[in-house]
């Protein structure tokens, strides 16, 4: 991003900081200032319940639901989904930044930042409402948040670009527009293949204490947390053999 | 400074401009006038870069907008009609940014200088929302100016100015011509046309009816001889003039 654009940036979301705090003066906005305070507070420091394990069937629901939530996205991108909205500039962009000598990947970059602060203030928030003690660490929670985030605003945007580019151009923007969906398209396959599994793996095999795949790793770390320890369940070697429990004594030598 | 060669733009099958051909010469005032829905905004759109054009050529201080967009776009500005601006950039910042936009060396003399001569020197620390309409046009056109363009673009230039601003921006507009800049406006205001353009481009339905200097259209119509622009123009896109 060009250091004007940086300006742009920068100026803006500090006067609109300064804007909103220049309101808190009037007393409607500072009385709704302090509920909003009083709220965030009863939320994040009452007693929240106890983790959600990764071994409850709950969670594996959650992690299933959060698979077919994203493919429920990429299918609205790819059908209804509205192909204005793909990067879309305000008036004011469009009136300063087109006509200005900067090359349309400036522009593009541009609104990724944009829209890479939005996902950040997202994460913020949602890594506070499910930070839980003794949950996973904040820092690992908002990355996978921030994965997941950003894999699903980015495969709206590409397929609304083909959409866009297949409406002007026909199958010739096909070709190019599927470029740019291209970024996406590994991670939207990687849960696709997670739905593909994931049904039967959840409802068969519950209790399967085997390892998971990486890309599930978003959604498992940004809205579950760690299984606890289980010194009860049977433990597999290296070559996946189950090993004898310690609580079990061996049988006696005649 | 500004050559258009057979420049098409079609809005789905809407032909909104129809291979259009015209060229602005340095130091030169063009003026684009037409009805509503003529193509006029369309075909500065074009120029500025804002809207590919669907056919057709378009140069600017000898760059083509397509293949050289950045060097093209260095040397045009283009003012709308509508003064969009930053809801969270005070006046000033605008004009910082678009010093650091176009690589304005000098932003730090310039901007007082221009902000004094458009009266916003006391509104500097402002943000757009708490402007008048005629306050924010006249940011947009301090804006526009800073970079000394070879290329203006002025859509409806003189819209939500009071008389006094009117009459600065013809005076800037003059000024900046005789500097040798290229200007192309768009304007319903006859009058101010026929005051500031050295020549007149009609447009009706995305084509060009006729180009020239006024005397020059008018030699090709004798029947128009001693007429005015106005009634040159309602002859051109061929509506009856009112009875009265």
């Amino acid at each position: 991003m060009s250091a004007a654009l940086a300006y742009l940036t920068a100026r803006s979301v500090h006067n609109r900081l300064a804007h909103r705090a220049a309101q808190l003066r009037r007393p409607r906005y500072l009385i709704a200032f302090g509920l909003g305070l009083v709220y965030v507070w009863l939320v994040l420091g009452s007693d929240r319940p106890a983790p959600l394990s990764q071994t409850t069937l709950l969670a594996r629901s959650a992690e299933l639901i959060g698979a077919l939530v994203l493919v429920g996205v990429a299918a609205w991108s790819w059908t209804v989904g509205s192909e204005r909205r793909a990067l879309a500039f305000s008036a004011a962009e469009v009136t300063f930044l087109f006509p200005a000598p900067l090359t349309r990947r400036a522009l593009v970059h541009y609104k990724l930042a944009r829209l890479q602060l939005l996902i950040l203030l997202n994460v913020l928030i949602w890594t506070l409402l499910l930070s839980r003690p003794g949950g996973v660490s904040g820092w690992r929670r908002g990355l996978a948040l921030w994965v997941l985030l950003s894999t699903i605003a980015l495969h709206r945007i590409g397929a609304a670009l083909v959409r866009r580019s297949v409406a002007e151009h026909g199958t010739v923007g096909l070709r190019s527009g599927s470029r740019a969906a291209r970024p996406p398209l590994p991670l939207g396959a990687a849960f696709g293949r997670l739905v593909r599994g994931g049904g039967s793996r959840v409802v068969a095999r519950t209790g399967a204490a085997r390892p998971r795949a990486w890309r599930t790793a978003p959604t498992r770390c940004g809205l579950t947390d760690p299984a606890p320890p289980r010194p009860d369940r049977p433990r597999r070697n290296s070559a996946g053999v189950e090993e004898s429990r310690r609580s079990v004594p061996a049988p006696p030598r005649a | 400074m500004i050559e258009v060669e057979s420049l098409s733009k079609l809005y789905g099958e809407f032909r909104a401009v129809q291979s259009l051909s015209f060229g602005v010469a340095a130091g030169e005032v063009v003026g684009l006038v037409g009805p509503n829905g003529a193509g006029k905004t369309t075909t500065l759109r074009s120029i500025a870069g804002i809207v590919r054009p669907s056919d057709g050529r378009v140069r600017v201080a000898g760059h083509d907008i397509e293949r050289e967009p950045v060097a093209a776009k260095a040397a045009l500005a283009f003012i709308p009609d509508e003064p969009h601006l930053f809801d969270y950039l005070t006046v000033e910042e605008h004009l910082r940014f678009v010093g650091r936009l176009y690589g304005v060396v000098d932003a730090g003399t310039r901007i007082p200088a221009l902000l004094e001569e458009l009266e916003l020197g006391e509104k500097r620390r402002v943000l757009p929302g708490e402007l008048s309409r005629g306050m924010r046009q006249k940011l947009a056109i301090a804006c526009g100016l800073l970079h000394d363009p070879r290329a203006l673009l002025l859509d409806e230039p003189l819209t939500g100015l009071d008389p006094v601003g009117i009459r600065r921006m013809k005076a800037t507009i003059a000024r900046r011509a005789e500097a040798g800049a290229a200007v192309l406006l768009s304007s319903h205001l006859l009058h101010m046309v026929e005051e500031v353009c050295d020549r007149v481009l009609v447009l009706h339905r995305g084509r060009a009816m006729a180009f020239g200097t006024i005397a020059e259209i008018v030699a090709e119509r004798p029947a128009l001889a001693g007429q005015p622009l106005e009634a040159v123009f309602l002859a051109l896109v061929g509506e009856p003039e009112p009875p009265g």
